[in-house]
């Protein structure tokens, strides 16, 4: 079977520093991932990569089978929550959710925007100003309208900052849902409450891969809290 | 494509719809040059007949489509601003991974650009019109497709700049130092001739300035004739700009990659 995503050997410098080096990763389909690591471990740089926000200085990364040096076709598969909010805040919330689907090329979204945003606990809220949101709404808002394309690959940045317990909850169980229906997660986290002892848990560090297994075969919370706690504190 | 096409269109149609103090404000700057500044220098500056004018004009009527221009340029630097404020809020991401290519969704920001340029440069000549301050009839229409066109060329060079533009903080420099020059070192004020008399150095300048063929290119449109030398300016000029563009926002080797990766 062809795997989500896929980075080979990818090399990643910005300037003379080395962000990444010799990066391979797989997503196989229906995975739920969980990348876990300290501050500048690299994180984000993957997610930007599998994003096609960057592009590798050597190796490939793949989506759905197509390089995204070569393609932006992969990307229509792809649903992205970004750690920091990329709303429009000049639009009201179904202004937003209608030019996301835009891009995307939906012609027709009014049904499934109506679905998410019931969902979502948004309705009554369509022709809100985006400014008028608080930051758990927008937090919402931004995983509704990335699973508005109906992706087959979320890509999820710290998607919980922001919202309370319950709601947190309820994001974990519907994405995790998700997965088990096929729909490829990679979720970037310091949260280890948000993961389920089945899920493949990646650890970074300086941007290599440090730990990879199950949730439950690292420890789950408290092998992994050791493994965090035995980097060197940070100089505040 | 045409869905994604569409979609940014519309947003920034919307956008501009929402903020009405922008509208107010692109209507306001012109009209004061229109009203007050026009009224002031009426009496110091003479005009000869010089084409596309066939008889003696006032000096308002002659600086008309400078101050058509100057609205696309301020406009065109808002978008250029509105890019770079996407790309600090982190909205820029979002129209970048969007599964189109590239220079479509770019493409798609100017035609945007462009057609919000085009709607207040149609208000700003209703009013000259209401004061008597006005052309031929048939040179309304025919500026249209000449404002689209030096709107795809100020909005491409905007584009450009937005790619540069490592903060927004930066950005009252690019005021300074793009758009003052660009709109004085012009046709908008007085006409070429004038320059050449007085200070042939600045003369020279004015000559190698685009925004002086995009102006010549609206003043002539306004009396339905086609100055075809400022037509091949604009269109090599926003052909320029739109692939400097491109260069700026490639992830392999832009500016925009190390802004990302910051």
């Amino acid at each position: 079977m062809t795997d989500a995503v896929t980075l080979d050997g990818v090399d990643l410098s910005y300037g003379s520093r080395a962000v990444l080096s010799k990066f391979s990763l797989k997503l196989g389909v229906g995975s739920f991932s969980a990348l876990l690591g300290p501050n500048g471990a690299g994180k984000s740089t993957v997610f930007n990569l599998i994003a096609g926000l960057l592009l590798p200085d050597n190796g490939d990364v793949r989506v759905m089978g197509n390089s995204t040096k070569t393609s932006r076709a992969g990307l229509r598969h792809v649903g992205m929550v970004f750690q920091q909010s990329a709303l429009d805040l000049e639009l009201s919330v179904v202004q937003n959710l209608r030019y996301f689907a835009g891009l995307h090329g939906m012609k027709k979204p009014g049904a499934e925007i109506e679905r998410l945003l019931s969902q979502f606990g948004l309705e009554g809220r369509e022709n809100s100003s985006v400014r008028d949101l608080n930051g758990g709404h927008r937090r919402r808002l931004e995983i509704a309208r990335a699973l508005l394309p109906s992706p087959e690959i979320l890509l999820l940045d710290e998607p919980t900052t922001g919202l309370d317990p319950a709601s947190k909850q309820a994001i974990v169980d519907a994405v995790h849902a998700m997965s088990a229906q096929g729909v490829t997660v990679l979720w970037i986290t310091h949260l280890l409450d948000e993961l389920w002892p089945d899920d493949d848990v990646i650890v970074m560090q300086s941007g290599n891969v440090v730990s990879h297994g199950s949730f439950a075969d690292l420890g789950g919370a408290t092998g992994l809290s050791r493994h965090y706690a035995g980097h060197e504190r940070p100089q505040l | 494509m045409i869905t994604s096409f569409k979609a940014i269109v519309i947003r920034e149609l919307l956008r501009f719809l929402h903020q009405r103090e922008r509208f107010l404000a692109a209507l306001v700057r012109p009209l004061v040059w229109l009203f007050i500044f026009g009224a002031g220098f009426r009496a110091a500056l003479g005009l000869s007949i010089i084409p596309p004018y066939e008889t003696y004009i006032r000096y308002e009527t002659y600086i008309v489509p400078g101050l058509c221009a100057m609205i696309v340029l301020f406009n065109a630097m808002q978008s250029s601003l509105s890019m770079v404020y996407d790309r600090e809020m982190g909205s820029m991401r979002l129209l970048l991974t969007a599964p189109v290519p590239r220079w479509w969704i770019l493409l798609a920001k100017l035609v945007a650009s462009a057609f919000v340029s085009v709607l207040q440069c149609i208000v700003f000549l209703a009013i000259a019109y209401a004061f008597d301050i006005r052309m031929p009839p048939g040179g309304y229409i025919a500026a249209l497709p000449a404002l689209l066109l030096i709107g795809l060329m100020l909005a491409a060079m905007g584009l450009f700049l937005s790619s540069m533009i490592t903060r927004l903080q930066n950005f009252a420099g690019v005021m300074n130092f793009v758009i003052f020059p660009m709109f004085f070192l012009s046709t908008a004020l007085y006409p070429l001739w004038r320059m050449q008399e007085n200070a042939p150095h600045i003369a020279s300048v004015v000559e190698w300035n685009p925004f002086t063929y995009a102006i010549e290119l609206v003043r002539f449109a306004l009396y339905q004739k086609l100055e075809f030398n400022a037509l091949i300016w604009v269109c090599t000029c926003t052909i320029g700009f739109f692939l400097l563009s491109l260069w700026g926002y490639d992830p392999r080797k832009s500016m925009f990659m190390r802004k990302v990766r910051e």
